[in-house]
């Protein structure tokens, strides 16, 4: 049996080896490396194509545990960025948000508004003596908001005459701003709609027709895929296909992509093989890897923090081979341009942000400018994370997120013959 | 006056132009995040989201809701569907981000009194759009109300019908009231609710945050890494070539400065070395991040006094040295490079989701909120947005000022003394 752990190591390998290793992690690498090395021998070690080609993968996937970067990329990262990004958001949406009120009136009417507001349950309402002081509680973040109700408040209201209330929220918390000024819409509303009813109740119109008067056609509103509008139902998806994408592409990149060479002690593995089974070969081992992961995420990840799962799994399989060959394809084509393990993580670490906005999960597409889109054309995220989320969380088929599964696969080969023209001039060179 | 000119020596091979990764880290990369963020939000806040309608009858009130919806300026009714099948696969897909379903009869069951509900259908999954949509969906569909209020309530249509066999009566219209109450909302310090002066200019800190992590591990681990500390440190010698090279001439004036600060160290030319990589970077990112900060608050249309520029050129100075040393001191602990620059990924790269801005701190589980606490991003978003509110936020902006300067002297204190440590021969 051919030994599949390399004895050839360079000297970054052996710079590692010299540092302490605890025991424990060398029995857990050790047990894996050897389940490799016993499908190898018993399975996958003939000398077909087939059997060349899989040897090629295990022997791939075992540098995952050989090498600690590839182990911290590729194995532990996606598990803990996983765990570790949703939680600021695990409550999912913020409730007792404070609000101050500062009542100029103290009428009956003033203090039903206030009932009104606490009753609407987003708020935490603390009456304040003056503005002034509402001011410094907002300026200090003591509050996110408050409401002013002016002096005479119930008396102009029974003359008949138009009241404005001042609602002065923080604009630095748009989230915030939102929820504090529809639970204020609604608190004034219901008190504005029982004066109108009064009034007209009071020229001998009857209860109901003064209540289909008041406001003849009304808007329903029904929240679908993410109904008690939790953030993280709405970020964290998105932000896990920015994770995989990211991880994968670093992850190749410092496993020296389809090269011959690398500097981690594996070069006796697969450097010996054709350009086209190392760049396959090993490229296969990501995307199965990655089918792990995402497993992990939809049947571990999901359930733990109670997220809406509406795909079906042939929808998400047929997602994440496109997905993530687009992105082994994009790995091993950047694989090329870096010399060092950790520059690729460097430079990709700053385009997190920009690969996450700009697929429009947050801001809508449409007031996104167009090129940005042609700019981004060929990451992968900026169409899976749409694909994803429909396929995912609001239970969409393939063929609803079919022009995102062409654009994947559209991405996969402009990578994979740009790649393999560049690598196979490189080494003729 | 030659004492110091070594560091210069030492900074110009560390920031050399024959490295375009340093540069790229430092400026490339940061520009083009900052160019990124400002064409994302040119549009100042979200218009023409798509919209879905569902209709069912083509009878005058359907027209004139569906031409209500079509002159929303945040809505573009970009699909028409006969059947609610053909608008769900829509809105499944990401097509329309809303459907509003006009339903038959309208017109006749509102003049009628019975009260049509128009239903809407929102995707939960896009909370910005939702909001935008929502409300102007209830614009349309209350301008579309009165009209008809007015109509029966001129008509008198709901008043008391006479019973059989009496005469019809004459009733007076009916007079609805309007609203008696209205809101008058202000955000405070974002008067337009422009979303440059909010996500836009967090964006950028964040990425500031982010690049003085990643930049940090980098300068400093790279002599470890490539074990070059030897011919730093022969460098920083005085009798060096390139100390006598620069003294020569005179050096470059951006640099008289420096000698004076970089004098003397802890292990040798531990300090000195440490203070040389570190210093040009941090002023590199202070001033990027003064430039493209202020530049974007400008746009938005900030007319701040000199005082409030002054703090949040300080609240970003010392952001950006507490965030480089928290990566340095990493550094120092682990001795390497990757290890300093996955914890700097780790802390520097969701910052924002921690830091308060997307998704309020209050609400965070305590011990996240903790965790906020200890991120200098959150503190400078914290200044920044107290800044805007003017002279009565000063008590606490000097809380904050106060947290921010503590970790700044905590971290870069740590990293400078790790460091000095590790840049031994």
């Amino acid at each position: 049996m051919k030994n599949i752990i390399p004895h050839d190591r360079s000297s970054d390998n052996a710079q590692r080896s010299a540092r302490p290793t605890s025991r424990r992690w060398r029995i857990i690498r050790e047990f894996i490396l050897s389940l490799f090395a016993v499908v190898s021998k018993n399975f996958l070690l003939t000398k077909s194509a087939y059997g060349k080609f899989f040897r090629d993968f295990f022997r791939e996937w075992s540098l995952f545990f050989h090498d600690r970067n590839a182990v911290l990329l590729l194995v532990v990262a996606v598990i803990f960025y996983a765990l570790y990004y949703p939680l600021p958001y695990i409550n999912g949406v913020a409730k007792h948000i404070p609000v101050a009120v500062v009542d100029s009136d103290n009428s009956v009417m003033s203090r039903q508004l206030i009932q009104f507001l606490k009753a609407s349950g987003d708020l935490d309402i603390t009456q304040v003596a003056d503005k002034n002081e509402a001011q410094k509680k907002l300026a200090g973040e003591e509050v996110y908001g408050f409401v002013e109700i002016p002096f005479e408040f119930e008396h102009d209201i029974r003359r008949g005459q138009h009241i404005s209330l001042g609602v002065f929220c923080n604009g630095g918390y748009f989230m915030v701003y939102s929820d504090i000024s529809r639970a204020v819409l609604y608190a004034a509303g219901t008190l504005g709609a029982g004066v109108q009813i009064a009034f007209m109740q009071a020229r001998g119109v009857s209860p109901n027709a003064a209540l289909s008067l008041r406001e003849p056609v009304l808007v329903g509103t029904q929240t679908l895929f993410n109904g008690a509008m939790r953030y993280d139902n709405y970020v964290v998806p998105a932000v896990l296909v920015v994770i995989m994408q990211q991880t994968m592409v670093i992850g190749i990149c410092i496993l020296g992509g389809a090269r011959r060479k690398r500097s981690f002690g594996a070069t006796s593995i697969t450097s010996d093989a054709g350009l086209l089974r190392r760049w396959f070969g090993r490229g296969t081992v990501y995307i199965l890897h990655y089918f792990l992961i995402l497993l992990f995420y939809l049947f571990v990840i999901y359930p733990f923090f109670g997220w809406n799962g509406r795909g079906k799994f042939v929808d998400i399989a047929i997602f994440a081979v496109v997905f993530f060959t687009a992105c082994n394809q994009m790995g091993f084509f950047f694989a090329q341009f870096f010399k060092k393990k950790e520059s690729a993580m460097q430079v990709f670490l700053y385009m997190s942000i920009p690969f996450l906005f700009v697929s429009g999960f947050s801001y809508p597409t449409s007031s996104i400018p167009q090129f940005l889109h042609y700019l981004f054309f060929l990451i992968p995220a900026e169409h899976a994370i749409p694909a994803f989320v429909s396929i995912q969380q609001a239970g969409a088929n393939i063929w609803e997120v079919g022009d995102e599964i062409v654009y994947l696969a559209t991405i996969a080969v402009i990578y994979c013959v740009a790649g393999l023209g560049l690598q196979w001039w490189r080494e003729r060179v | 006056m030659g004492v110091g000119w070594e560091v210069i020596g030492a900074i110009r091979v560390a920031y050399s132009v024959k490295r375009p990764l340093t540069w790229c880290l430092l400026v490339v990369l940061p520009c083009l995040l900052v160019a990124f963020v400002a064409v994302l939000f040119s549009e100042r806040y979200p218009l023409k989201i798509s919209l879905g309608v569902i209709v069912e009858d083509n009878s005058q009130g359907t027209r004139d809701l569906l031409f209500k919806l079509k002159n929303e300026p945040a809505l573009n009714v970009v699909k028409i569907c006969i059947s609610q099948e053909e608008c769900e696969s829509a809105l499944r897909g990401e097509e329309v981000l809303g459907v509003v379903q006009i339903p038959a009869d309208l017109e006749r069951k509102a003049m009628r009194g019975e009260n049509p509900v128009v239903p809407l259908y929102l995707s939960g999954q896009s909370l910005i759009a939702y909001n935008m949509i929502e409300m102007a969906v209830n614009t349309a569909v209350g301008e579309y109300s009165a009209g008809v209020r007015s109509v029966v309530s001129s008509a008198g249509a709901l008043s008391v019908v006479p019973p059989a066999g009496m005469p019809p009566l004459k009733i007076p219209p009916v007079v609805v009231p309007p609203n008696p109450i209205g809101l008058q909302m202000h955000a405070i310090g974002n008067p337009s609710m422009d979303y440059r002066a909010y996500l836009g200019v967090g964006l950028i800190a964040a990425t500031f945050h982010l690049a003085s992590m990643v930049f940090a591990a980098f300068i400093l681990g790279t002599l470890l890494r490539d074990n070059l500390v030897g011919k730093y440190l022969d460098l920083l010698s005085p009798n060096s070539s390139s100390s006598s090279f620069l003294s020569a001439r005179g050096g470059r004036a951006a640099w008289a400065v420096a000698p004076f600060l970089l004098k003397g160290g802890r292990s040798g030319g531990g300090v000195k070395l440490f203070f040389a990589l570190s210093v040009p970077a941090i002023l590199i990112l202070f001033f990027q991040h003064a430039l493209f900060g202020f530049a974007f608050h400008y746009w938005t249309g900030f007319s701040f006094d000199l005082w409030q520029w002054g703090i949040l050129a300080l609240a970003a100075f010392l952001m950006i040295v507490a965030a480089f040393g928290f990566c340095g001191t990493a550094l120092a602990i682990t001795k390497d490079m990757r290890i300093a620059t996955s914890a700097g990924g780790v802390i520097g790269g969701p910052a924002f989701a921690f830091a308060g801005m997307a998704f309020p701190i209050f609400a965070m589980p305590l011990a996240v909120q903790y965790f906020a606490f200890l991120l200098p991003l959150t503190h400078f978003l914290q200044i920044q947005n107290a800044v805007r509110m003017g002279a009565i936020a000063l008590p606490f902006i000097e809380r904050e000022m106060l947290i921010l300067a503590v970790f700044a002297a905590v971290w870069f204190g740590g990293a400078a003394w790790g460091m000095s440590a590790r840049y031994k021969r």
